[in-house]
């Protein structure tokens, strides 16, 4: 029943934040650590809850280190936890400890993966839009859509290229506000299904938790 | 958390403290909206349940207020919600009165069903059909499927829009009452799985054969002109500023917490407030004027389009700019905005998203 409403793209597929920051910690940790990304005010995101048998690898701007869990004071709300990201205040201090630039290798594969994953849903979208029609004409197909369309690409070619260079820490916040730009667009052009679970409107809103935690 | 609410100054005392009763539970609802089953003494429940002759102004005015207080509490509530609307459009006297009298007695979640899966909202294009198996049976049977309407799965009455015959005239509004729909082995229904709103509990529902008696199908006392799409036109910009009302609500609500958090950076920030609350101002006149047009012709489209489209482009501007202002923790220590930032965009899809209500400002 429930694929009646599902994208008609034979392309479409959910997009989850807890699988895009799970990826992207397999570039700097061990595929079956326990991953943690710390901000400079002791907070701390990840995508699983808090085994207390584990330590955590914690990844901060400066260093790379493995504490005890017991370090963290889980912040509970559901409806981030829910959809996979978890928050944690730090409750000792582990600056320095060992130099790194891997926090670096991190955001850069973070923002790389929020591209791809946009680019999937630009693509569903399309086709979405493709099979579907309006007074006789397919919808992809009118004035206003095709140029909501090429404000997408337009994006979609800049963030490219941005990322090709090596993207500066400096200008990930930018990255990222122009690939919210193009979740807005795209959630518009979806409608109502960009509302359901694991689509455009919830990555959205995780991507600007992201921007605001990673946030000096 | 800053939870001092003021919203009197925009409301009144009695919507400000229903707005107030509304975020203590914003949480608890957000986690599971049927929890609001609990709640059904609340006066702010009971002040929509007994809203049966509100003109688009009064609506438009107090669902900011309940906006205010929150926004997911509301659309999980009982009401009258659209059908209220179109019963008031295309019923009799007492098919009006028995909708209310249901409604109240038994505070029940109400649903309007339009939106389907292949042809989105596109009234003039519903594929849901009436047709009488023997031109001689005074009853009809429903088939179709209807998606992304609020309620549908847990809702024990509300109104389906069905074709009759093909054409603009021959849509019809079917009025399904709580013996029609409970355990109709012939519905099919499921709330579908949402990340925004969830309170609103979109839904998807099957009619496989349903039978339909005669008198449930609204306005056959007028003329085909007027309970066709005509009346659904109406209906629809009776509410579309209620849906501007909403996101401006919810916007001013964190406008006035974000100023709270900040207050001891006030001096750097004073024309940022000012500049937000003059565009909230300015929104809510627009919709105030919209609304006031409204009922005196509910015909007019362009201006409650212009206003729901501001609206919701506003609320979008002003909570994702007071966002800005906050900081990770002051976030996390107020998590009502995190919730608001999470909902803002759902003000698009009701009613018509922005591109619809330009061809409406435009005059297509």
């Amino acid at each position: 029943m429930i694929k009646d409403v599902l994208f008609q793209s034979e392309n479409y597929c959910q997009i989850s934040w807890q699988e895009v920051f799970n990826m992207s910690s397999v570039a700097v940790v061990d595929n079956n650590s326990f991953f943690g990304l710390g901000n400079s005010k002791g907070l701390i995101m990840h995508s699983e809850n808090i085994n207390f048998e584990n330590d955590i690898v914690l990844l901060t701007k400066s260093s790379v280190t493995a504490i005890s869990v017991k370090c963290l004071k889980p912040m509970p709300l559901s409806f981030l936890n829910e959809a996979g990201m978890f928050l944690s205040q730090l409750t000792v201090d582990v600056t320095n400890k060992n130099k790194s630039n891997l926090y670096e290798v991190f955001i850069n594969k973070i923002v790389a993966n929020i591209f791809i994953a946009c680019k999937k849903i630009a693509v569903y979208t399309h086709e979405h839009l493709s099979n579907r029609y309006y007074e006789n004409k397919r919808i992809v197909n009118l004035d206003v859509v095709q140029s909501h369309f090429s404000d997408c690409m337009i994006i979609l070619s800049r963030v490219e290229q941005l990322i090709k260079l090596s993207i500066k820490t400096d200008q990930i916040s930018f990255l990222l506000k122009q690939l919210m730009n193009l979740l807005v667009i795209l959630s518009r052009l979806a409608g109502a299904r960009a509302v359901l679970k694991n689509n455009a409107i919830e990555f959205l809103f995780f991507i600007r938790l992201f921007e605001k935690f990673i946030e000096v | 958390m800053k939870n001092d609410m003021n919203a009197t100054r925009y409301y009144g005392e009695k919507l400000s403290s229903y707005a107030k009763s509304f975020r203590e539970l914003s949480f608890k609802v957000d986690a599971d909206p049927n929890i609001i089953l609990n709640y059904l003494d609340l006066p702010a429940v009971n002040f929509i349940l007994s809203d049966c002759n509100s003109t688009t102004v009064e609506r438009t005015h107090y669902l900011e207020a309940f906006s205010y207080g929150d926004p997911g509490v509301l659309l999980a509530c009982p009401g009258p919600s659209l059908s209220g609307l179109m019963l008031r459009e295309l019923g009799l006297p007492n098919q009006i009165d028995y909708f209310y009298k249901i409604l109240q007695s038994k505070k029940i979640r109400t649903f309007f069903a339009l939106t389907e899966p292949n042809k989105g909202s596109d009234a003039n294009n519903i594929q849901t059909r009436l047709t009488k198996k023997n031109k001689h049976d005074s009853d009809y049977f429903l088939n179709g499927t209807k998606c992304f309407f609020g309620n549908g799965a847990v809702g024990n009455m509300g109104i389906v829009l069905a074709r009759l015959f093909d054409g603009p005239l021959g849509i019809r509004a079917v009025w399904l009452t709580p013996d029609l729909l409970n355990n109709n082995l012939n519905i099919q229904k499921t709330s579908l799985s949402m990340f925004a709103l969830k309170s609103a509990q979109i839904a998807l529902v099957k009619f496989n054969d349903v039978k339909i008696p005669e008198s449930q199908i609204l306005g056959n006392h007028l003329s085909a002109c007027e309970n066709g799409l005509l009346g659904i036109v109406k209906v629809f910009n009776r509410l579309r500023t209620g849906v501007g009302a909403l996101a401006i609500g919810q916007a001013q609500a964190v406008c006035d917490i974000t100023f709270l958090i900040n207050k001891a950076n006030l001096k750097s920030l004073k024309s940022v407030f000012a500049n937000f609350n003059s565009l909230l101002k300015v929104s809510r006149q627009m919709l105030k004027n919209a609304a006031s047009e409204v009922d005196k012709n509910a015909l007019l489209c362009r201006n409650v389009s212009l206003a729901k489209a501001n609206a919701t482009a506003i609320s979008e501007k002003v909570i994702s700019a007071c966002i800005a202002l906050c900081k990770m923790d002051a976030l996390l220590e107020n998590p009502w905005l995190l919730k608001a930032l999470r909902d803002v965009h759902c003000w698009e899809y009701m009613e018509g998203t922005t591109d619809i209500q330009k061809k409406q400002i435009r005059g297509i």
